[in-house]
């Protein structure tokens, strides 16, 4: 169940309600019964899973808090193994075969061909991680273990975030589920607020980033057919696409907990704004890259250590995130470049500030930040290239066009209209894109956020503001069955 | 609280406001299945007494405006591009909760559908005008169950046509010259000449129809016994046909027999209809402007024969079939001016018509001395100036304007929703219609030709002097 579909928009609305009204102790297990509802839509199956991710780690906690110290550890190393493998074998394990099986062609050997060839089970990144950063919270000792399976349960199936974020952390969330039976669930102005998220990440899921798929799909998809200007409009919407989708979904996520008085973390903060390849990783994915910072580089040693190790911190850390995002290669190779990126950053400080200082450059001025803003832009774009692509071969083959077809006149022929969407989507598109830029400058320059910001103002602004969203949401969101003027060409008949 | 309760009611009904507007903006307006269906709920209630069903080769063959001159038959086209007769069974389920006619006519060409559901399109054009009711749900559910609820809310099925939207989605269609007056009838004004037609005689034996089709053919017999209306089976008369599909209409035949119910098959009944194949056809599949009159003038005999049905004409709760016939009239006094060639019958056409706004300009060596131009223009009415020296004429119901010779001019007139300037200068006349330039001959005579009665642009057509007044389109 998409966020953006009819389903939602009845499920939604009914949980709520019935959220309201269903007696305190029982709000706990009418959210976890509406949160399987909703995981369930994709495949009930994988239910099983969630499940048995919940039961080990859950258990795990339990023994952690019945054990001694020593044991502690393997009560973790436990629940990490057994919740790693679930993960491995369903997202990792046709493409370790895959490898697996290219080293044995290179070998000349008999090659294995049993390919588990599942679907992928919705979300098992996310609630995996979600699920082991408790169990070493526990481990730790900053959170107690939780003895109520359903309170725990629901910590980790919570339908606002369960399928892609945030990763929630149990000092967070699962305090809140804690409280549940104390909340005060109607506040006007936290709904409100929540609601105002919900339409802003629809807009930016249904006019963005779902309008941008198509001309990054096609352009993609026959990048033998296009110049540096196709590629670089490609990379650069893919960028935007990229940003729209996943953010768009933390923010309803956000806005749909808000809701129903649960505050979940930030996920994104204006990443295209950042000044550095470092400050982008503070900025995008936020749940995810401080889960890789607090479990797993700190605990490799993090930045106090040797430069050797700290780089090598750095760049497993990075190659990690590659890999949880998806198992292929390319996705590997992403996560090596931002890796590099920061190593680089770090090697070449001294000689920035050498040529800064010998070409008297002022760095507190608002060119040099932009130029800063620019060039991030432009390394985590030219990454994304490997991440969009369908192999490494493509992503190589996408970037030596690039660079080599150097079409310039194409700037001014209309090529820009020959990309997969017409001159009217590009319009909107730019509109959407314009819209984007004001309210993350809303919030880069006076740290505000979308609803918050919105309360602030007068009353025709704030309602010119949401209708104008309901309205281009209605009209230019791509949804529906795909209506074709073509298909209705009254001679067809 | 209160105030806050008030804030949030107000807020979610400008919300609702702003999205049914959107809703009537951009929802289709199709003539070939959702305009009729909308049209037929505006009707007077039970004041239908013939309701056709059936697909294009029911709103494109049946004329009810002609079924209204020959018999004075209040009919009602109501039917959807290539309709499967599971659909048409909710259409007459749908008409028959606001109507009581005294016949129902079935034409059955789609009875050759041998698919279990048509492409999605046609569920568009064959569900979307229809009220909300478990006919309509049905009706979508049997088309394309897995796309059920998009269908039945319509909006995001079409919420993306605003690269296609024109003044006519801005415009509710009870306001348009049509309005209620229409009954369901698409015209093609197109003929297409053909050497004859298929012999279909010969062809006796029948064909299985899909389990599908057949169901809902039975269903339709089995709702009109219900119903206690009498059905009429009928197929189209159309030149492409072929053997396996008049093999289906003989089994249909066979169906229709076995349940007493009358059947036309009408592609065996060319000569009784006086059908021409050079100019009765619109294409393969369908009759023109002049064979839909000879269909619609030989059923209208036939009902009023087999089931004495009323003459309506003269009854003032009957004035919309009159209002329909007038329009359908000029349209066709219309077609006849577009499809007229010489300059002194396109005159004379134009001149008799008192619905009609035109414009002639008479503009460089306008007279070649060989025809009678001046005693034709000045019996119409033009000044006699501008005969002698050129420029333009504008005859209209509301009044005429003239500007004679060929000094600097500027003129600018409204002809429906469309924006007319003229100008005339030492190098030439302009005519520019909706930011075109309708002038055909710099020499010549020009004209175009606005119907008043149905609000449309009939033509702009040029006829050279230097060519003997040969026609320019």
């Amino acid at each position: 169940m998409l966020f953006n579909s009819l389903q939602f928009g009845v499920f939604f609305p009914l949980v709520v309600l019935l959220y309201l009204l269903v007696p305190r102790k029982m709000r706990c297990f009418w959210l976890l019964i509406a949160s399987y509802f909703f995981y369930m839509g994709w495949n009930p199956k994988y239910a099983l899973l969630i499940l048995a991710s919940t039961v080990i780690t859950w258990l795990s906690g339990l023994v952690m808090g019945r054990v001694p110290e020593e044991k502690r550890k393997l009560a973790v190393a436990a629940g990490f193994v057994l919740n790693l493998s679930i993960l491995i074998l369903f997202k990792y394990f046709d493409f370790l075969l895959a490898n697996v099986n290219t080293a044995l062609r290179m070998l000349h050997l008999t090659v294995v061909d049993k390919p588990f060839d599942v679907l992928l089970p919705v979300g098992i990144s996310f609630y995996t991680f979600q699920a082991l950063s408790y169990t070493v919270d526990v481990y730790r000792g900053t959170v107690k273990p939780e003895r109520n399976f359903f309170r725990y349960a629901l910590f980790v199936s919570f339908f606002p975030q369960l399928v892609a974020g945030p990763i929630e952390r149990s000092g967070n969330l699962l305090t809140q589920i804690q409280k549940l039976p104390e909340k005060k669930l109607w506040n006007y102005d936290r709904v409100a607020g929540g609601l105002m998220l919900m339409l802003w990440g629809l807009f930016q899921k249904m006019v963005i980033a779902d309008r941008a798929a198509v001309l990054v799909d096609q352009v993609f998809d026959n990048y033998q057919m296009h110049g540096w200007f196709g590629l670089s409009v490609g990379a650069a919407t893919f960028a935007l696409q990229i940003y729209c989708d996943f953010a768009s979904y933390s923010t309803i996520a956000i806005g749909a907990a808000q809701v129903m008085d649960f505050q979940l973390m930030e996920n994104f903060d204006t990443p295209y704004f950042a000044k550095s390849v470092s400050e982008f990783w503070r900025r995008w994915h936020i749940s995810l890259s401080s889960w890789f910072r607090d479990y797993l580089y700190i605990p490799m040693g993090g930045s106090r250590c040797s430069r050797k190790k700290r780089y090598r911190n750095l760049m497993v850390t990075f190659l990690v995130s590659g890999l949880w995002h998806g198992a292929a290669w390319t996705y590997v190779v992403w996560g090596g470049i931002h890796g590099l990126y920061q190593i680089l950053g770090y090697e070449l400080k001294g000689i920035r500030t050498w040529i800064n200082e010998k070409l008297h450059t002022k760095t507190d001025c608002f060119s040099y930040k932009l130029g800063q803003i620019m060039i991030t832009f432009l390394l985590t774009d030219f990454a994304w290239i490997f991440f969009r692509s369908n192999s490494l071969t493509d992503a190589c083959r996408y970037i030596r066009r690039m660079f080599t077809k150097l079409d310039f006149w194409s700037l001014f022929n209309g090529e820009l209209y020959n990309l997969g969407l017409d001159r009217p989507e590009i319009n909107i598109l730019l509109l959407g894109l314009v819209l984007l830029l004001l309210v993350d400058l809303v919030r880069y320059v006076r740290k505000e956020r979308f609803d918050s910001f919105l309360k602030e103002q007068n009353l025709w602004f704030r309602w010119g503001v949401l209708l104008f969203l309901v309205a281009m949401t209605a009209i230019f969101g791509v949804y529906g069955p795909g209506y074709d003027a073509k298909q209705f060409i009254y001679f067809q008949f | 609280m209160r105030k806050k309760i008030i804030k949030s009611t107000v807020f979610l009904l400008l919300a609702a406001l702003l999205l049914g507007r959107l809703n009537t903006i951009f929802r289709l307006k199709q003539e070939d299945g959702i305009l009729p269906m909308e049209i037929f709920y505006e009707q007077e209630r039970d004041s239908i007494d013939v309701i056709f069903y059936g697909s294009s080769h029911t709103y494109s063959d049946i004329n009810p405006a002609v079924l209204w001159r020959e018999a004075g038959i209040a009919s009602f086209d109501l039917a959807g591009s290539l309709q499967p007769l599971w659909n048409t069974y909710y259409y007459m389920k749908e008409s028959l909760k606001y109507q009581r006619p005294k016949v129902m006519v079935v034409e059955l060409v789609r009875a050759i559908e041998e698919r279990e559901y048509i492409e999605e399109a046609r569920t568009v054009t064959n569900t979307f005008g229809m009220r909300f009711s478990r006919e309509k749900y049905e009706a979508v559910k049997v088309s394309t169950p897995d796309n059920l609820i998009p269908y039945l809310l319509g909006y995001p099925v079409y919420h993306a046509r605003y690269t296609e939207l024109s003044g006519e989605d801005f415009e509710d269609f009870g306001d348009t010259p049509k309005g209620r007056t229409y009954k369901g009838f698409y015209p093609l004004f197109t003929t297409k000449e053909f050497d004859g037609f298929s012999d279909m005689s010969g062809v006796t034996e029948s064909r299985e129809l899909a389990p599908k089709t057949e169901a809902y053919l039975r269903k339709i017999i089995a709702l009109a016994e219900e119903e206690e209306i009498p059905l009429v089976f009928m197929i189209s008369p159309y030149q492409g046909i072929i053997d396996s599909e008049q093999q289906f209409f003989n089994r249909c035949g066979e169906i229709a027999e076995e349940n007493g119910v009358p059947f036309l098959d009408f592609n065996l009944l060319y000569e009784e209809l006086k059908l021409n194949p050079k100019e009765d056809l619109a294409e393969f599949s369908h009759l023109n402007h002049r064979g839909s009159t000879k269909l619609s003038a030989y059923l209208a005999g036939w009902l009023q024969e087999a089931y004495q049905l009323p003459d309506r004409r003269g009854e003032a709760d009957y004035a919309d079939w009159e209002q329909n016939a007038l329009l359908w009239e000029q349209l066709y006094a219309d077609q006849m001016l577009r499809e007229e060639d010489g300059w002194y019958d396109f005159l004379e056409k134009l001149s008799k018509d008192k619905n009609m706004t035109y414009l002639i300009s008479l503009d460089g060596a306008f007279d070649n001395k060989e025809q009678p131009l001046k005693e034709v223009l000045t019996g119409m009415g033009m000044p006699v100036e501008i005969t002698e020296q050129g420029g333009v004429w504008i005859h209209s119901p509301k009044g005429d304007q003239a500007f004679a010779g060929q000094a600097d001019m500027q003129y600018y007139m409204e002809l429906g929703d469309s924006d007319l300037l003229i100008r005339r200068n030492s190098v030439g006349t302009q005519l520019i219609l909706d930011r075109e330039n309708c002038l055909k001959t710099a020499n010549g005579i020009n004209v175009l030709a606005y119907d008043e009665l149905n609000g449309e642009f009939v033509t702009a057509v040029g006829f050279d002097a230097q060519q003997g007044y040969g026609c320019v389109r």
